[in-house]
């Protein structure tokens, strides 16, 4: 029997990847950052570059545990010598950056 | 006049974004205001979230969610061993986690954690509606 959540329409994460000049990779996220879906984004390829821009305008919903994957995205960015930026987001996730005191940590765009 | 939903779920992360998306469509039809839905969305699933991380040895766990008048009373209940919320540290900046409480304390009215000696913990949430022009929420509350 199929379990009940399969059956319901839930919004998925999507990472979208784009490297639009050397050195430089974008991260476009979408959808639910959350509990069941934050491990999906520490497998990302970062090594190499010198920028990583992160656009967080499309998700629609994040909670503590995605919050706490884009810190460990930041550490794993940090690591390798280069900048993690969020470059775009929504006013809900600014006033979450700003509630959990991430916005000093990150890098962003002034509202 | 209240109302009331109660499910039991099984202790799984796929369980966290059902209850959220099932609540969310209930307070819709409700009519309350897009923003409180968001805060409320958010705080369960911060509740939830514990409960499946935590909550050893529990299989399942249950949530009530219960609209009197413009208050909204959430209670996430466990059979594990329950936990000490005050001693849980502010998180630093670049730390991964702790956020959780942070964020359930910022946003709901009111939150308590009970543990029960030998019948887990509650977490109690309350968060103060507000209903859109014409909703339908607050004539189903008054007659």
């Amino acid at each position: 029997m199929d379990r009940l959540w399969d059956v319901l329409d839930k919004t998925p994460l999507r990472i979208e990847i784009a490297s639009p000049a050397p050195g430089t990779i974008q991260i476009a996220l979408s959808g639910d950052l959350d509990f069941d879906t934050a491990a999906e984004l520490t497998s990302l390829p970062v090594d190499g570059y010198d920028r990583v821009d992160v656009d967080l305008s499309g998700l629609a919903f994040i909670d503590s545990s995605g919050l706490a994957s884009l810190v460990r995205l930041q550490q794993a960015v940090a690591k390798t010598g280069a900048v993690l930026r969020v470059v775009a987001l929504t006013p809900y996730v600014r006033s979450l950056m700003r509630m959990t005191a991430l916005d000093r940590l990150f890098g962003i765009p002034p509202a | 006049m209240e109302t009331m939903i109660a499910l039991r779920l099984p202790r799984d992360a796929a369980s966290v974004p059902l209850i959220r998306q099932m609540l969310d469509g209930t307070l819709r039809s409700l009519g309350v205001d897009e923003q409180i839905r968001d805060d409320i969305e958010l705080m369960l699933s911060e509740a939830c979230s514990n409960v499946v991380r935590h909550a050893q040895p529990s299989d399942d766990y249950t949530v009530s969610v219960t609209v009197y008048d413009d208050l909204c009373v959430i209670k996430v209940i466990d059979t594990g061993g329950g936990f000490d919320a005050a001693a849980v540290r502010e998180p630093s900046p670049g730390s991964e986690h702790g956020r959780g409480l942070q964020i359930m304390r910022a946003l709901a009215d009111d939150v308590r954690f009970t543990n029960r000696r030998e019948n887990g913990a509650v977490v109690c949430l309350e968060k103060k509606l507000r209903f859109a022009p014409g909703a339908a929420g607050p004539h189903f509350m008054t007659t």
